[in-house]
């Protein structure tokens, strides 16, 4: 987690009703009865991206992926810059979603291939090749993972993960749950879940 | 007597009454020629009717008249903007082209909106004002409001040939009726924002003119406001709806002549 980051990394962001704004060409212009505000440039960028769903690493790390020789620097400035909104009053903050948590699925086998694990569904056939990575995040996950636990320790196994990890992650996971190599069950709080090491 | 008064509400029939941007009032002074002069100021500011008046005295006292006319014209900008609460009321001056098509130049004191304003409409435009604009919040249409331009001492050098005969005010500012440097007539049709521009004065620097976004412009008009939080319909929508409608620039210029063109030129192709 960010350190100069006060809220978890799962944090949601609001948009204010009791602000007065409107959206022009250029930027967002905020007005609260005393004070007026613009947002221009990359601040109106991240201030679009606040929708209620969206968490402050995926807003983060939707515009790293866009400078990707900067991406640690555009995180951090990103991550930053979403808990100045949140201070100044311009985006409210949401407790996170319930996260759901992850299990193998019933008749699922694997085998070794080289580099690549084939995982199979004993009772339809379906079959999946994994990377080495990929190998990893499925193991994780049987272990009753959580997608914020996994990446945690995603990124404690691998420094240098690309800002994309979270997102990447969840697609594979949920790749995994439509191919009934996994089940995603019951629920917990972000930031609540047990540690799947 | 030594002071500036105000007595009740009743106006003289032979007291003009002036209108400033619906503060409506008269001014009453005893000398022949102060009673001249202050036909001349506000010649500009001319009201039909008698309803509502505000019968301002200029007592003689011991202060140069020059600097009473100053505390003067405080006090009716003062009014004229309490008058206008619920327009969008901007810190600028404005001009206006023969269609009614208006520049308003928007900036703080020293920004130059006075030169500006002054030799736009010494090159042919109509003058609006010199300091405070008025906009209906939805139909954007300009309030003029033809006051004497405020001459401060940093812009008299270039203003020179506009020097009163009155001595300046102790703070050095001349009042400069607008029968003195716009002969053009009223545009017939109405006042409409057709350009906006941010002037900045800095000594020594040519010309340059950078167009600005809709949301820098709103947001640089909002800066200018008066009483932003009174706007009929709020605020942001009529900022909104001003910076949409006219293209807007920053203008940064240490000559005026040069600036005076840029202006004209964008206003005739706005």
């Amino acid at each position: 987690m960010t350190p100069h980051v006060r809220v978890s990394r799962g944090r949601r962001f609001e948009l204010v009703e009791m602000v007065e704004m409107v959206e022009m060409d250029g930027g967002y212009l905020f007005y609260d009865g005393t004070d007026l505000r613009l947002l221009a440039g990359q601040a109106a960028q991240v201030y679009a991206r606040v929708d209620d769903v969206a968490t402050a690493d995926g807003i983060a790390d939707s515009l790293a992926a866009e400078f990707p020789d900067q991406a640690p620097q555009v995180r951090a400035d990103v991550l930053s810059f979403l808990q100045s909104l949140a201070d100044s009053g311009l985006v409210g903050v949401l407790t996170p979603l319930p996260e759901a948590g992850y299990a193998r699925a019933g008749g699922v086998g694997s085998v070794r291939d080289g580099d690549l694990t084939l995982l199979v569904n004993l009772d339809d056939g379906q079959r999946r090749a994994l990377s080495p990575s990929g190998l990893r995040i499925w193991e994780l996950a049987c272990e009753r993972g959580y997608a914020s636990v996994i990446v945690a320790a995603l990124q404690q196994e691998y420094p240098d993960a690309p800002p994309s990890l979270a997102a990447e992650v969840q697609v594979l996971l949920d790749d995994l749950v439509d191919q009934g190599f996994l089940l995603r069950g019951g629920h917990e709080p972000a930031g609540t879940a047990p540690s799947a090491l | 007597m030594h002071r500036l008064i105000v007595p009740s509400n009743v106006a003289a029939q032979d007291d003009p009454v002036h209108d400033a941007l619906g503060y409506r009032f008269t001014v009453r002074a005893h000398h022949p020629d102060v009673r001249s002069h202050l036909m001349v100021l506000f010649a500009g500011l001319s009201a039909v009717g008698h309803a509502e008046v505000d019968p301002l005295e200029l007592d003689a006292t011991d202060a140069r008249l020059s600097d009473r006319l100053v505390a003067l014209m405080r006090r009716i900008n003062i009014a004229a903007v309490g008058a206008a609460a619920g327009s969008l009321l901007l810190h600028a001056g404005a001009v206006a082209r023969p269609d009614g098509g208006s520049a308003i130049l928007c900036g703080q004191s020293g920004s130059g909106k006075t030169t500006l304003s002054v030799r736009l409409a010494e090159s042919g435009l109509y003058y609006l004002t010199d300091e405070a604009v008025s906009l209906s919040p939805v139909t954007l249409r300009l309030r003029p409001f033809r006051k004497p331009a405020v001459v401060k001492a940093g812009a008299q050098q270039l203003l020179c040939h506009l020097r009163p005969q009155l001595d300046a005010a102790a703070d050095g500012t001349w009042l400069v009726p607008p029968n003195a440097f716009d002969t053009t007539p009223t545009p017939d049709r109405p006042l409409l924002p057709r350009l906006l521009v941010f002037p900045t004065f800095t000594p020594g620097a040519g010309c340059a003119v950078e167009p600005l976004s809709e949301a820098d412009a709103a947001y640089l008009l909002g800066k200018e406001s008066s009483r932003l939080g009174e706007v009929q319909g709020g605020a942001l929508p009529a900022l909104a709806r001003l910076a949409r409608r006219a293209p807007a620039y920053r203008l940064v210029h240490g000559d005026a002549d040069l600036a005076v063109r840029a202006v004209r030129s964008l206003l005739a192709a706005a």
